[in-house]
């Protein structure tokens, strides 16, 4: 009589059918009920049919020795290990999980600058690397090597059920990798293991040792599709050793298999981008021709390989990818970067005054001077009286009390400059209606008081800090990042054309959580990265592979709260968080690892201590780990 | 107080570039203090071996401050390279200003004639002059008593008519409302402080640093980043060569003078203690304990940690 049985994790047609008294698989294989498991691997949980077993009679002469050939053998076991410099194989323990490697691919060693170890048996410039594997194999058949074949696998939903399955065709061929095992050294001769070997998020890291790489990469093409939606961190890694016994046909064999997880607690990482029209409105009109497909997959390919191997993965929260207006030149900045208080005098010793129009910009084809036409006696002035020592924050809770009705504004203290005795204060004036708000002919008679329009060339963004300046940052940087009401609990990034200083690619906006209150960012000053979608090196945010790293930069440098690494330090040009600016294009020595676990790097960051506000220091720190720690406002559960 | 003791030498080479480094070329994430306790000529051997002349005018601004507070004239040549090169863009221009900047803190009475003139015929008049109108505004400030601004306020009024007659959307108004208000702003307080800045030092000794100290306590008008390590440099000068009325009675009257209540008493408190300090001279119990519990964020130029 037939009867089922549930196939356990790593079996296959060939491992059952000897299990019941089968030379090999070839009864199972023609049993219609198993058709489903001809052309694919056995899963955990698949029902096999296994038929009655035809049992023959063979006469003997009682009382005399026969020999009988038992057909079929214990079938190979596989797992996956890290290995040991002194243990036992037997006591090495089988990986739970298998991480993308933090190392330069083809260094190894504690401090991460050895070479990759290519040979069999125990190397220290291998096992320094937490995230290295091999693969073991328990073969009793086979003398000499065994061939182990990797794969990666993607996830597939279907009913809400979600299993894995192969790549197709030229991806799948891409992310495969052929191994040979040798006999482990001084032990039993039936097992068998691999060199050591890594998975790796990127082409590069896997042609640079083809040989010991996985590629374990995502499909993004930015459209939005299924395509983007692969994670590197929700893959498997297949192992699997052929059963020479089994008489299938290839590619059909049966294989033990084994699978494990790509990552271990996994993370995502809460973003959104911004990227602003050059006229209001005009959705034709980004920033660098850019589109929110080229943003999809900056974000979903080169963000995701980088920070894959802090087990991170970036997800898109509302809106996503949105377009927004060009900033109107709607701030004013009382008293930018020294925060003095007013005088309350004018060079005359009367009392000083500060004053300002309000207008609106004017209408699209004109030509020629057109002031007299947009600035009309209507339009409304503002004029306060200044008092002595009036703060510009006071300052400007006098202007908000000053506007006409038809104005609403929102009053924001800045960071105090690391050499101011008080802080610059922005007013974002707005109208009730709705209609874009020009201030002009913005002035101040008071002897200490300054007064600044944000107006924002989109294209040309003024970028350069004054001295002890970096956290309350320029009038521009300010206008750009308000553009948005910040929630601290994502990664806001703005896409603008360029800026002033065209090498300049990006600029991170920390959250600078180790400064004294005074001086830290407010909401929507910090958790923020602003990205020209151009730079003298080239396209920045558009959909090539040019400057990969410079967005998962700048984002870095927000996540950990600090600045560039050592470049002295012998990792530290590598680092994603490099100061040697990001690489232009992708190679293993590119500036895209996060050190974690085994070695650790220099990084600037600010002083805890802040013996003087603003005072930085370098340390040696797990980068892995302080992403994700000091990053925990933007970071979610799997 | 001598020259060998602006700063109490503490770190060795290695150390003294590494903190050089993190410095001048720390990008917009420099310290905001020039770092303390470098030998004076572990700082001439690492600016003539680094700093090169494409390198980022953020770090010749950079340069400029380690010289300012090291008061390192000696490598003021290394700085004026760049003045032989063609000047091509925006960056150029403000690195070349710092180098006049440089020019007019530590250069003979014939080379900031020089200097002057380079600004005011080349990069006055270049074509991107105006991308960098902040870091030229304060160039001529740095530059007084020497020059004036006549050749710059020219070009601000010329490109202000020009940018009027080109307004035809919200860009073109934006750019007119932006020189507008430079110069309807900033080039009148560039005007003042220039005139100060003159008048501060034609003054009398006595009164004059009486001024200085106001404009390193953030107390002045003109008091803002420049003006500050301007006046304490000054202040520094005649302390270590004993001229007129001791410097430290009058910081601290501040101190005596100063009720910590706010943010700004505070700031000045400090101030005027750690320049005290840094000064050689001693706060007294009372002072030292109100120094201690207020909340440090005044620290700039005549500050040094190992003598605090």
């Amino acid at each position: 009589m037939t009867k089922l049985v549930t196939a356990k994790e790593g079996e296959s047609l060939c491992s059952i059918a000897m299990e019941h008294g089968f030379k090999n698989c070839d009864t199972l294989r023609a049993e219609a009920k198993n058709s489903d498991f001809l052309k694919r691997p056995l899963k955990k949980g698949d029902s096999v049919t296994v038929p009655d077993i035809t049992t023959k009679t063979h006469p003997s002469a009682t009382e005399s020795k026969h020999q009988f050939k038992r057909y079929g053998h214990p079938t190979p076991k596989i797992r996956f290990v890290h290995g040991s410099a002194n243990a036992p194989y037997l006591d090495d323990l089988t990986l739970s999980h298998i991480d993308i490697s933090n190392y330069r691919t083809n260094k190894g060693g504690s401090n991460g600058t050895s070479a990759f170890p290519a040979g069999f048996g125990f190397h220290a410039a291998g096992d320094a690397d937490p995230d290295t594997f091999k693969v073991e194999v328990c073969d009793l058949e086979k003398p000499g090597t065994v061939d182990v074949v990797l794969t990666a696998l993607k996830p597939s939903v279907v009913g809400g059920i979600t299993s894995h399955i192969n790549f197709k065709g030229a991806e799948a061929t891409k992310r495969k990798l052929e191994v040979t095992c040798d006999p482990v050294s001084g032990g039993n001769p039936h097992i068998f293991r691999s060199a050591y070997l890594r998975i790796v998020s990127d082409e590069a890291d896997k042609n640079t040792v083809p040989d010991q790489t996985l590629l374990v990469t995502d499909t993004a093409d930015g459209k939005g599709t299924e395509a983007d939606s692969v994670d590197i961190l929700d893959q498997r890694i297949r192992a699997s050793v052929q059963l020479k016994s089994c008489e299938a046909a290839d590619p059909h064999k049966c294989a033990t298999v084994t699978e494990l997880p790509v990552g271990n607690n996994k993370k995502r990482l809460k973003l959104c981008l911004h990227a602003f029209r050059q006229v209001p409105g005009d959705d034709t009109s980004i920033v660098g021709g850019i589109t929110e497909e080229m943003l999809r997959l900056r974000t979903m390919k080169w963000f995701r390989r980088a920070y894959a191997q802090a087990n991170l993965a970036p997800k898109l929260v509302a809106p996503e990818v949105e377009f927004v207006d060009p900033p109107a030149p709607n701030m004013l900045v009382i008293c930018q970067d020294h925060g003095r208080t007013a005088s309350g005098s004018d060079a005359s010793s009367n009392a000083s005054t500060l004053s300002f129009k309000l207008g609106t910009p004017p209408g699209s084809g004109l030509v020629g001077s057109i002031l007299s036409i947009l600035r009309t006696a209507t339009d409304p002035e503002v004029k306060v009286t200044l008092t002595a020592g009036m703060t510009p924050l006071q300052i400007s809770q006098a202007i908000v009390a000053a506007l006409p009705s038809e104005f609403g504004a929102q009053v924001a203290e800045n960071a105090r400059a690391f050499n101011a005795a008080t802080a610059s204060a922005d007013i974002i004036i707005t109208a009730n209606d709705g209609h874009r708000v020009v201030i002009y002919n913005e002035s101040t008679t008071d002897t200490r008081v300054t007064i600044d329009v944000a107006r924002v060339n989109i294209n040309s963004v003024i970028s350069r800090d004054t001295n002890g300046a970096v956290i309350p940052t320029t009038i521009d940087f300010r206008r750009i990042l308000r553009s948005v009401t910040g929630t601290d609990d994502r990664l806001d990034c703005f896409v603008v054309g360029g800026f002033d200083r065209a090498g300049l690619r990006g600029r991170a906006f920390v959250p600078a959580s180790d400064l004294n209150a005074a001086f830290r960012p407010a909401v929507s000053l910090r958790w923020a990265a602003i990205m020209g979608a151009t730079s003298s090196s080239g396209a920045v945010m558009d959909g090539s592979d040019n400057l990969p790293f410079t967005f998962p930069h700048e984002a870095g440098h927000v996540l950990c709260d600090a600045f560039h690494t050592d470049n002295a330090d012998a990792n530290g040009p590598s680092e994603l968080m490099s100061g040697t600016g990001t690489s232009q294009t992708n190679t293993v020595d590119a500036t895209k690892r996060i050190c974690g676990g085994a070695y650790t790097v220099r990084y600037a960051f600010f002083d805890p201590a802040q013996n003087n506000d603003g005072d930085a220091i370098f340390g040696r720190i797990d980068a892995v780990d302080r992403f994700r720690t000091r990053g925990a406002n933007v970071i979610e559960d799997w | 107080m001598d020259l060998t003791t602006l700063s109490d030498v503490r770190h060795r080479e290695e150390d003294a570039n590494r903190l050089l480094g993190e410095y001048i070329y720390g990008g917009i994430y420099t310290p905001p203090l020039v770092p303390r306790g470098i030998a004076l000529e572990d700082i001439g051997e690492y600016i003539a071996a680094n700093l090169k002349t494409d390198d980022s005018a953020t770090a010749y601004r950079n340069t400029l401050e380690v010289m300012k507070f090291y008061e390192k004239s000696d490598i003021l040549d290394v700085l004026l390279r760049v003045i032989k090169l063609e000047i091509r863009t925006a960056e150029d221009i403000a690195r070349a200003a710092y180098v006049i900047q440089a020019t007019a803190e530590f250069g003979s009475t014939d080379i900031i004639e020089k200097a002057n003139n380079y600004f005011d015929e080349v990069l006055v008049e270049h074509s991107q002059a105006l991308d960098v109108l902040p870091t030229l505004l304060e160039t001529k400030v740095v530059l007084a008593p020497n020059g004036n601004l006549h050749n710059l306020e020219n070009r601000i009024n010329s490109e202000v008519k020009k940018a009027e007659l080109a307004i035809s959307n919200e860009n073109t108004l934006a750019y007119y409302d932006k020189l507008s208000a430079i110069q309807r702003n900033t080039l009148p307080r560039t005007k003042h402080a220039l005139q100060r800045k003159t008048d501060i030092l034609a003054m009398e000794k006595a009164e004059q640093q009486s001024e200085l100290i106001a404009v390193y306590l953030g107390q002045a008008d003109i008091s803002d980043f420049y003006s500050e390590t301007w006046a304490a440099r000054l202040l520094r000068f005649d302390h270590i060569n004993e001229l007129s009325t001791p410097i430290i009675e009058q910081l601290f009257n501040v101190l005596h003078n100063t009720t910590i209540k706010d943010p700004i008493s505070s700031f000045v408190y400090e101030r005027a203690a750690r320049a005290i300090i840094y000064l050689e001279a001693e706060l007294d119990s009372v002072q030292k304990q109100k120094f201690d519990e207020i909340e440090k964020a005044g620290a700039h130029f005549l500050s040094d940690n190992a003598t605090i």
